[in-house]
């Protein structure tokens, strides 16, 4: 038996995996399979600080953020309490994955106007907006924060997916 | 059913003992229906109550949902006497009407608070009619509680006096009969003027305001006092007692109505935020009070004395 490998052979095998190893790494950032919105949050929402935030409702959402939770397949969405709170969670299922440009789009337009709102005026909202500010897309998931736990609920999020 | 041995199609029912075999051999198939049916009615078919009343109620409901489909009779009207009538309006003067409509107005009762110190919240904010509320950010508060709608409460963290003139076109545009002021907290902390030139500056930009709007009522807030731990972020605001006497005084002599605060955020500290500064969404009530109280002392079409109700 000749077990020599010829050249060609050889591409063969590593192309075959590189395909594998791809397809692993890809498996690993995309979420696993459809995950109910009300997991991610529940898993998130008690790392807010409590008394800081209270739920939003869709007209909130088009305030803030410009959005219509109707065009999305789930929003869970947790606003300051206080107009002097930075406190913050939202959590979108998007409709499709073509959507999330856009949303990036709506939640950095929020995170600049409320850096806007207290600069030269809040030193500890501005440090929280500048450092405890979180913002996620996965496939249809969309996580954005700012809180004092920031990382952890960026970590649950990911946990989740 | 049976198949004849005869003919290449002979179908033989049997009903009561019968057939037809003989009756539809040679004739044609609507013959045959019509011999069916003859025959049915010669046996003396009966129909069972529950059948007669089922049909009944279908032939019921079909003509009325037939009619329900129809549209209306309608008359046409005689427009020309209403026609007539809005060419004769279109000649009047509008300053003349408003005035009249002014008259006519309701007005608004005092808003007292009960033996417990509470007020009537919904009749609190019902009082805001026709109005643009400016203010910095804790004048944003009126907004974000969803106390008042965002289109008619202009106010940002930060702000000043300095708004008054950035946001005249979107108040003219408005056209309100109130204009209530709340800014100072900025005005102070930034050291931007002194208190004599702050009240200056105040009168100028309100006597611009009135120039755009000739029958507006402005109501100037005084500057809610700062409260620990504000002042270990800016000592100027010790000073807010000095603004409000002067600008006090300037709308007294400018007979511009005025909304005194001072009683109301002593009597209810424990509604202000941790920070001394900002509020609490329950201290917004008796704020709003405060305004219209002193909004409802001006005459009418103009400003009145100093007056504002002290909470």
């Amino acid at each position: 038996m000749n077990t020599k490998v010829t050249l060609f052979e050889g591409g063969r095998i590593a192309a075959a995996a590189l395909i594998v190893l791809l397809l692993f790494l890809l498996a690993g950032n995309s979420p696993k399979g459809d995950i109910p919105l009300e997991g991610l949050e529940s898993a998130a929402l008690p790392l807010l600080k409590e008394g800081e935030y209270q739920p939003g409702d869709g007209r909130m959402l088009r305030r803030f953020y410009g959005l219509n939770p109707a065009d999305y397949e789930g929003v869970a969405f947790y606003y300051p309490s206080t107009n002097m709170g930075v406190e913050e969670l939202l959590l979108i299922k998007l409709t499709d994955a073509s959507q999330g440009e856009a949303v990036e789009q709506a939640i950095g337009a929020r995170l600049a106007a409320q850096k806007e709102s207290f600069d030269g005026y809040g030193v500890e909202q501005t440090d929280m907006l500048n450092n405890h500010a979180v913002v996620e897309v996965r496939g249809r998931y969309v996580l954005f924060t700012v809180s004092e736990n920031d990382q952890k609920i960026r970590q649950a999020f990911l946990d989740q997916l | 059913m049976r198949h004849g041995g005869r003919g290449p199609h002979v179908a033989i029912m049997t009903v009561g003992g019968g057939d037809f075999r003989r009756r539809r051999r040679g004739r044609s198939r609507g013959a045959g229906v019509l011999a069916f049916g003859g025959d049915l009615v010669r046996r003396g078919l009966s129909l069972s109550p529950a059948l007669v009343l089922t049909a009944v109620c279908v032939l019921c409901a079909g003509i009325w949902v037939i009619v329900s489909l129809l549209p209306p009779r309608t008359t046409k009207a005689d427009t020309a006497p209403g026609l007539a009538l809005l060419e004769t309006l279109e000649q009047g003067d509008p300053a003349a009407v408003d005035a009249v409509l002014r008259e006519r107005e309701p007005q608004v009762p005092e808003l007292d608070l009960d033996e417990n110190g509470e007020i009537d919240t919904e009749q609190v904010w019902s009082a805001f009619q026709d109005f643009v509320l400016l203010g910095d950010s804790r004048g944003v508060g009126f907004e974000y509680y969803g106390f008042l709608d965002d289109v008619r409460v202009m106010a940002e963290a930060g702000n000043t006096i300095l708004q008054i003139e950035e946001h005249m076109e979107e108040i003219v545009a408005l056209q309100p009969r109130y204009v209530y002021i709340c800014y100072g907290i900025n005005d102070v902390g930034l050291g931007i003027w002194s208190s004599d030139e702050y009240a200056e500056a105040f009168m100028e930009d309100v006597a611009e305001l009135k120039a755009r709007l000739p029958e507006v009522t402005v109501v100037i807030s005084s500057i809610l006092p700062a409260y620990d731990p504000a002042f270990e972020q800016n000592s100027a605001w010790y000073s807010i007692p000095e603004f409000n006497e002067k600008v006090a005084a300037a709308c007294e002599e400018n007979g511009i109505a005025y909304a005194n605060n001072d009683a109301l955020a002593a009597a209810y500290p424990e509604l202000y935020q941790p920070d001394g500064i900002h509020l609490m969404p329950e201290f917004y009530p008796y704020w709003a009070k405060n305004l219209i109280e002193a909004g409802l002392k001006a005459p009418k079409g103009g400003d009145g004395q100093e007056g504002g109700a002290q909470a």
